[in-house]
């Protein structure tokens, strides 16, 4: 108790010699200088705003001296070998520190997991496919086979409602599929599990102090959490869109077969189906699969206050995702179908 | 089964709740008002683009057969009895219904339903029966206006990229193939999904347990199910009522 103030007296009576710095940048004992550094949170690291020097005398010292040690102690914790220096020197454009949490939008999250991509664990993405793809698979086969079911039988009844003809339900049944309904129902239905899945597990990660604690580990949570979702949901969503659409078209196949006595001959025929469909169904799938994640994640990584912020995280990204999907599929049928017109 | 019974058992307890009057009336205003006015913009903004989705989708129909003048029909007719009420109730399931679940499993791990119980106070009638039937107004209100908006969005964008004049498409609307019947067809479903999502989503709510990864865990759940329970039932009554 009583060292204490005379401890404090020491350091700021004491002018600060310049001969220690470099041997506190060059010790072990230099990661703390480096700690504060990111704050400027400048991708150079030219500008940290202080290193445990002007800390410790931060009152006695001009703005411009202060700066250009600074500077000084950013070369030599950048000079330094230690690994921790050079990553926090050198901050990627993510979630580094908490303070850069209050800014940007989805775009920002998007663009913090494309950039972390690089640095993924092996591994990471092969687990999240398994978490994401084949849990969703069964869910996403029921729901698209009942609107396979659906669908079939309403057109059907139209149909004979206008013409006494059901010869091309099927055709155009698989045209719509392939176009946009496997692609969207799938997405659709991938926003309401995967995408709450995801902001559940980030959001309450985050109310729970696990991502600092990611942070403190120097594991960024944007490269061990978000990138490795967003990854295997890109490679994943055309793959369940495909498998989701075989099962429709086999319900729709079979309803048309039994309720509404076409062949299977006349039912399975692709002839409306053109390259702009593939082309559109396709871009639809990985845009959705970029989407979801960068949605949910956005949503579970900005959660804040309690378990009550962590329902509404789900529920931002469910809403998020959901919007994000019809916006997309409009945005995209749209404009395939203006390419596809004017070249037609 | 444990599913069904869960529903069952909230959908009866809001019943009895409404038949005795007992509900709280306060609740149920503040529910109307945040779960239901304020899903509005996300049910519209939803509606808006559906609608254009659906023109887009059967244009090369349209012009394959030349018959612009269907237009309004086939976007009438799969609003008013597929897309609209299922869309309107996902999106409904997504905001309202997780928002549910999520609010009411923190106040069951948190045990502030036993609270309630302690001062006397039935969660029949302070939590699920306001509830419930702020769902079931916000979904079969919102997915009328949300056909309305849907076919707005769809007559614009017919305009725009098919050139289809909109009176052309209100014609095709009204021509004589589209009832009445279709828009109760509708409303039957949306009534029959906010059963759904209102049941799902309150049971999944008071059966919470584990702490904070114990709600997510309950909204994971509620919204996944109410998702295949929608298009489950919609399969039925499509089926059930035979084209009328």
């Amino acid at each position: 108790m009583t060292d204490d103030p005379k401890g404090t007296t020491h350091w700021s009576a004491g002018p600060l010699p310049q001969a220690p710095e470099p041997e506190m940048g060059g010790s072990a004992a230099g990661s703390f200088p480096a700690g504060p550094a990111p704050t400027g949170s400048s991708p150079s690291g030219s500008s940290p705003s202080g290193s445990s020097v002007p800390l410790r005398e931060g009152f006695s010292e001009r703005p411009e001296e202060r700066s250009q040690r600074a500077l000084a102690s950013s070369e030599i914790a950048r000079s330094a070998t230690l690994d921790s220096q050079v990553t926090i020197a050198d901050p990627m454009p993510g979630f580094v520190l908490p303070a850069d949490e209050a800014r940007g939008g989805p775009l920002h999250t998007l663009a913090a997991a494309l950039y972390a991509t690089t640095r993924m664990e092996p591994g990471a993405v092969a687990e999240q496919m398994n978490q994401l793809g084949i849990r969703s698979l069964g869910f996403v086969c029921l729901v698209l086979g009942f609107v396979g079911g659906i669908l079939v039988y309403q057109a059907g009844i139209q149909a004979l409602r206008i013409v006494p003809d059901t010869s091309t339900i099927g055709p155009a049944y698989i045209e719509i599929l392939v176009r946009d309904l496997a692609a969207s129902l799938t997405a659709l239905m991938l926003a309401t599990r995967v995408g709450a899945g995801i902001a559940a597990e980030i959001g309450s990660m985050k109310v729970t102090d696990q991502l600092d604690a990611l942070r403190l580990s120097s594991a960024d949570p944007v490269v061990h959490l978000v990138a490795p979702r967003l990854v295997a949901s890109v490679l994943v969503t055309p793959l369940l869109t495909i498998l989701g659409g075989a099962v429709a078209l086999l319900t729709g196949t079979l309803t048309g077969l039994w309720v509404f006595d076409i062949s299977l001959h006349t039912f399975l025929d692709a002839r409306y189906v053109d390259a702009a469909d593939l082309c559109a169904g396709l871009l639809k799938s990985v845009a959705f699969g970029l989407a979801i994640p960068v949605m949910s994640a956005h949503a579970g990584l900005y959660t804040s206050g309690g378990s009550q912020g962590v329902g509404n995280a789900t529920t931002r990204a469910v809403v998020g995702s959901s919007l994000a999907v019809i916006v997309l599929g409009f945005v995209i049928g749209a404009l395939v179908e203006v390419l596809a017109g004017g070249a037609g | 089964m444990e599913f069904v019974g869960g529903i069952a058992v909230v959908l009866l307890q809001a019943l009895r709740a409404t038949l005795r009057r007992s509900l709280d009336v306060e609740q149920l205003r503040e529910g109307l008002i945040r779960l239901g006015l304020h899903s509005l913009p996300v049910v519209f903004g939803t509606a808006l683009f559906v609608g254009g989705i659906m023109v887009i989708q059967s244009a090369p129909l349209m012009t394959r057969y030349g018959a612009h003048s269907l237009l309004g029909w086939g976007a009438g007719f799969g609003i008013l009895r597929e897309i609209g009420p299922i869309l309107t109730g996902l999106m409904i399931s997504g905001r309202v219904g997780s928002n549910n679940t999520a609010e009411l499993g923190t106040l069951q791990v948190t045990e502030q339903i036993n609270g309630l119980r302690a001062l006397a106070i039935d969660p029949a009638d302070y939590l699920v029966a306001p509830r419930v039937l702020s769902i079931l107004v916000t979904t079969v209100v919102g997915t009328l206006l949300s056909m309305a908006v849907a076919l707005v969005g769809a007559a614009l964008t017919g305009q725009a990229l098919l050139g289809v004049h909109p009176i052309t498409f209100w014609n095709g609307l009204t021509g004589g193939m589209l009832s009445w019947g279709d828009v109760a067809h509708g409303m039957v479903k949306a009534f029959v999904f906010g059963l759904v999502i209102a049941g799902t989503s309150t049971a999944y709510g008071l059966r919470a347990k584990g702490g904070a990864p114990g709600v997510g865990r309950a909204v994971n759940e509620s919204v996944v199910l109410s998702a295949v329970a929608i298009f489950v039932t919609d399969a039925l009554i499509s089926f059930a009522s035979r084209g009328n």
